[in-house]
């Protein structure tokens, strides 16, 4: 667990019995490439216009969904591509959710104008975070992370004339009401947090995704695959991985705002242990490491299995229920639920870059990658 | 958080000036215990759908719980809950209210606030549940504004926050146990009797919401006696607590922790070979068997307030009450019914029966409205509490218990014996 | 001094247990390379069942040690259908795995034996007057007998480790895996044995802490020791037997200190401050204090 692979790497490659199906290959950009995209982003509308017409409840749990992809999407950068597994990412949320809480109780700040100081203060915090991995590595780089983790709630109740310390800080409804140019009154609140959240997640997810291909994503999947080959090769190993905690954090932080808002109490107990740390790694182990759709898939996973686990069984037995799905999960899909599918996929279309090597001598595509 | 407190008692008051200047002109003229008019606090013209709080419940009224009936609290949860449905079927098999069944419907939510939030959700809208009730101050956190909002009665929390008793903000919220205020108001009370000429006090504190609370209520009640608070130490490591606290020599020690501290300073301090005068175990540390008895003789001769009889106590061996409870529980599911938890659910069934009931014989007939404002309106001792205890809440007044017998452990016996009369000082707040 | 020697004690006896711990968490690191997030919840459940078996009035040392030998077999039996088939793999699928054993652990506990507390039996003398003064201080023999416990397992684990030909392989797979099987040794036996091995570690480590613990024997009493042993091992180095021990050892008594000495800090920041001293001493030393440094081959 030293260091963290993509999950193609390590995928074994199995005898194939039978002839392979024959595949499609899709070139970026081109007309059958954008259907595609169009005809997805279709679907995901639709799913969003049918899930916010569910009733009020169920509408919330994807609220919380989205809000939890966020703050996978967050730590998907820094763990999944970047490779520094972090347990302490519950302390960003929090930092983002108390930034919240704190400006709108004591300094009667409108709910949406919280959000950009939780995401720069966030930011601030995840590169003095990111700054010890310039000497610690691996496994002690997770400790790091651990205590960043670990201090987050002590520090909240120490400083109980800010935070409410250990008591809480309760947001009250009426401070959250939705801003007046939408339309919506207070009762209509969770209607209002439900768009809120799905809109800021996929502005999020199309971020990573500008990232990830940029140059400064090459860099932090370089210094993620071997350190020392990305730095003969010219990356600033050092500002990569500094940088990638601070965008991350300031993903989950502002994860940790719109929460804020959604949730209205916030404890240092209740939802910024390392207990909601481990929740947000497991979403992303079992979502797909380093993938883009993996972090909502993963937070719908933590959401939901816990609920519906809870809901057939009772009392403890959902616990053992739940440890044992997380298990047959990981048996059957190791490289997450996403990262399979993506394999799976493979074997039916394949999408290529139009300036894919292959595409101009107008060969086969590559073989399945091993 | 105090500011905020205040600031949200500020928009309270001038909500309240606001409605009883457009539809009270009346004025309260029954302030007096039990007597007002609920009305004039609870109402259903704020809610999203008032003609839902004012439906005619018929044939079934269910009681819908979030809370964590896995985890660390499970047994502790699951013991209230098979009390309150012990009572509850004692209950239906009489006829229920008016003919109309009793049924619980519990939801887990592990300790989480988000999945309480969820739940509470999830029990109005889809379960259509009439009543909710839930353990834990995060998860009434987390909840109140909903269930407010909703006007579905949330009716005796196991909690303990003095927010939640602000009537005018939560009207439809109340809380079952006794405010860390009030508890301390008896402890000193009791204290004043025993050192009339002072004594110095250490308290160790734990860092959560209810040690927070005792500790802040002991200090309030302290002011202007000659009690002297001479040191303080948090209960992270109960060991390294007892040592400084030792080192302060004071008469007193209070224990402003959790169930699960009690035990540990206890030993901490027989440990350290400290034995101050008096020690002081907050009411949620009940249950002798475990929370007393392994410490030895270190537990010997500590002070406890009570308000439930407890059926493990030869001092109720012959009560009428606690026979019935002891019979009834044991026959209708309740698998350890001496536990503490259990009688505490079976009380709260008891509170809620006796709500259901003047609600159902109210003029408007059983609806969520009548119940709240029948729970706002009680003045009842349910036959598990101790007699000469009641729980008594008024359109002005939102605490509850207000009164309670002092204990001390003794550690040759085994047992609580019983330190005095019952200590009333329902005076001091109901005015 | 009284005070101080109270708190050195004190420090000494909770860094003892975190040591032992870790040095679980060592020994399986050293065989399989992976942090095993579930070693305290495995060391829970050990210790409900000799908890369970002393209250079928069976007396307390052959409770524990039943309580042992569950934990090897489970150590044991985990890795080989659990670890092993995942590892091969993906790495970060052993965490996830870990995790749900951690949750899965946890919760049948609380199935088999419900959620209230329990009082574990001390094997020791534990009475109010069972300890020696030193200094005014007071010694008790629980507390020494968990002192004990650590020293004659560091004297069994160096026999093991340097005189017999199980220790001699599990050494060799430590270092490199590939080179110990071509050499011969039976790599997969090594680390299902390693794993047993740690899990009878830890499985002593919770019926020692428990009589002790301040919430005695409950669902939550091992979390925060294995966060505090986990730091141990990293501190100490995450492949070195000494580095665990005094790595265990420096925060126990870290904690005491902290919290008795610096009022500012008091209980209520204890973990934050053990564990900032600990980062900044891994900025000089980013391989624990006894870590060896890996080579990397570019």
């Amino acid at each position: 667990m030293t260091t963290i692979d993509t999950p193609e790497k390590t995928v074994a490659p199995r005898p194939s019995r039978t002839p392979k199906p024959r595949r499609r290959i899709v070139v970026e950009g081109s007309a059958k490439h954008r259907g595609i995209q169009a005809l997805s982003a279709l679907l995901v509308v639709l799913f969003l216009l049918w899930a916010a017409s569910q009733p009020l409840f169920r509408v919330g749990q994807f609220t919380n969904v989205f809000i939890i992809a966020i703050a996978i999407v967050g730590l998907n950068l820094v763990t999944g591509y970047t490779g520094l597994l972090s347990i302490g990412h519950s302390a960003f949320f929090g930092l983002g959710a108390y930034t919240t809480g704190i400006l709108i109780t004591k300094y009667e700040f409108a709910p949406m104008s919280t959000i950009p100081v939780a995401v720069v203060l966030s930011f601030v915090v995840g590169l003095a975070v990111g700054l010890p991995s310039l000497r610690i590595k691996g496994l002690y780089l997770a400790l790091v992370t651990l205590a960043v983790g670990v201090s987050f709630p002590e520090i909240v109740r120490r400083a109980e004339d800010l935070t409410g310390g250990a008591t809480g800080l309760v947001i009250r409804s009426r401070f959250l009401a939705p801003p007046e140019w939408t339309g919506l009154v207070r009762a209509e609140r969770g209607i209002w947090m439900f768009w809120l959240s799905a809109v800021t997640l996929m502005l999020v997810m199309l971020l990573a995704r500008f990232l990830v291909r940029s140059r400064f994503g090459l860099a932090m999947m370089a210094s993620r695959d071997h350190e020392i080959a990305a730095a003969a090769n010219g990356v600033n190993v050092a500002r990569t991985k500094i940088l990638a905690f601070g965008i991350s954090g300031a993903i989950t932080g502002l994860a940790g705002s719109l929460f804020a808002q959604y949730i209205g109490a916030l404890s240092p107990d209740g939802s910024f242990t390392l207990l909601k740390s481990i929740e947000l790694v497991t979403g992303l182990v079992l979502g797909g490491i380093a993938t883009q759709i993996g972090p909502v898939v993963g937070a719908f996973a933590v959401v939901f299995l816990p609920y519906y686990t809870a809901s057939f069984t009772s009392g403890p037995l959902s616990g053992v229920v739940f440890g044992a799905l997380l298990i047959a999960i990981v048996f059957v899909m190791p490289e997450g639920i996403v990262g399979r599918l993506t394999l799976l996929s493979r074997k039916v279309v394949t999408f290529l870059p139009a300036d894919h090597p292959s595409r101009r001598k107008g060969e086969r595509p590559p073989e399945e990658p091993t | 958080m105090k500011r905020l407190a205040q600031m949200v008692s500020a928009v309270a008051v001038s909500t309240l000036v606001l409605t009883a200047c457009g539809s009270n002109s009346g004025g309260s003229d029954g302030g007096g215990s039990g007597g007002g008019d609920a009305s004039e606090v609870v109402s259903a013209d704020d809610c999203a759908d008032p003609d839902a709080a004012t439906e005619e419940i018929t044939k079934t009224l269910k009681v819908g719980w979030t809370a964590a009936t896995s985890g660390p609290l499970a047994d502790a949860v699951g013991n209230v809950i098979e009390g309150m449905e012990a009572r509850f079927a004692v209950e239906n098999e009489a006829g229920g209210i008016d003919g109309v069944q009793l049924e619980v419907v519990v939801k887990d939510d592990a300790f989480n606030p988000e999945r309480a939030k969820a739940n509470v959700g999830e029990l109005i809208q889809k379960d259509k549940v009439h009543v909710i009730d839930t353990f834990g101050s995060g998860q009434l956190d987390a909840i109140a504004d909903d269930q407010n909002d909703a006007c579905v009665p949330l009716l005796f929390a196991q909690a303990s926050v003095p927010a939640y008793r602000d009537i005018e903000n939560f009207p439809w919220t109340t809380e079952y146990l006794p405010s860390a205020d009030v508890e301390m108001g008896v402890v000193v009370e009791s204290l004043k009797k025993k050192y009339p000429d002072g004594a110095t006090v250490a308290m160790a504190v734990n860092q959560t919401e209810s040690g927070q609370g005792v500790a802040d209520g002991f200090t309030k009640a302290v002011e202007g006696t000659n009690l002297k608070i001479v040191a303080e130490e948090p209960l992270t490591d109960p060991k390294t607590a007892a040592s400084t606290l030792k080192a302060s020599n004071a008469d007193i020690l209070v224990d402003a922790g959790v169930t699960t501290d009690c035990l540990a300073l206890s030993q901490a301090i027989g440990r350290v070979g400290w034995k101050p005068d008096t020690v002081i175990q907050p009411s949620n540390c009940a249950d002798g068997a475990t929370l007393y008895e392994p410490a030895g003789d270190a537990a010997d001769g500590q002070q406890i307030l009570r308000w439930l009889k407890d059926p493990n106590n030869v001092e109720f061996k012959d009560d009428a009450a606690v026979k019935e409870y002891i019979e009834q529980a044991g026959a209708n599911g309740a698998d350890s019914p001496l536990n503490s938890y259990t009688v505490n659910g079976w009380a709260i069934a008891d509170l809620m029966v006796d709500n259901f009931k003047r609600a159902a014989a109210s003029d408007d007939g059983l609806s969520r409205l009548s119940i709240m404002q029948a729970a706002r309106t009680q003045d009842y001792q349910p036959p598990m509490f101790i007699d000469g205890v009641k729980f008594t809440m008024t359109p002005t007044q939102a605490l509850g218990i207000l009164a309670f017998k002092p204990y001390t452990w003794d550690a040759a016996g085994k047992t609580f014996v019983a330190a005095g009369d019952v200590i009333d000082i329902s005076d001091d707040y109901d005015k | 001094m009284e005070l101080f020697l109270e708190r050195l004690i004190s420090g000494l006896t909770n860094g003892s247990i975190y040591a032992l711990l870790a040095l679980a968490l060592v020994v399986v690191f050293r065989g399989t390379g992976t942090l095993n997030f579930a070693q305290g919840e495995l060391a829970l459940f050990t210790t409900f069942v000799a908890w369970w078996l002393t209250t079928q009035s069976i007396p307390v040392w052959i409770a524990i040690v039943a309580a042992l030998v569950l934990g090897f077999v489970m150590g044991a039996l985990i890795e080989r259908t659990l670890i092993r088939p995942v590892q091969r793999r993906n790495d970060m699928a052993v965490l996830i795995v870990a995790l749900g054993l951690f949750t899965g652990l946890n919760s049948l506990a609380g199935l088999l034996w419900g959620s209230e507390t329990k009082i574990m039996p001390s094997p020791f003398p534990n009475g109010l007057d069972d300890y020696v003064s030193i200094g005014g201080a007071r010694l008790y023999f629980d507390a020494l007998g968990v002192w004990g416990a650590l020293i004659v397992l560091m004297f069994l684990m160096t026999l093991l480790f340097k005189k017999t030909k199980i220790g001699l392989h599990m050494r060799a797979v430590a270092d490199n895996p590939e080179s110990a099987t071509l050499a011969g040794v039976r790599t997969s036996r090594v680390l299902a044995i390693g794993w047993g091995l740690s899990g009878a570690i830890g499985a002593l480590a919770g019926v020692l802490v428990t009589p002790l613990a301040p919430q005695q024997l409950g669902l939550t009493t091992m979390f925060s020791i294995f966060i505090a042993a986990s730091a141990a091992a990293l501190f100490g180095g995450l492949d070195s037997l000494v580095g665990a021990i005094v790595g265990g050892l420096v925060i126990g008594v870290l904690e005491a200190m902290l919290t008795g000495y610096i009022s500012i800090i008091g209980g209520s920041l204890q973990q934050t401050s053990a564990l900032i001293i600990i980062v900044a001493i891994l900025f000089v030393r980013p391989n624990g204090l006894f870590g060896t440094q890996k080579l990397v081959r570019v």
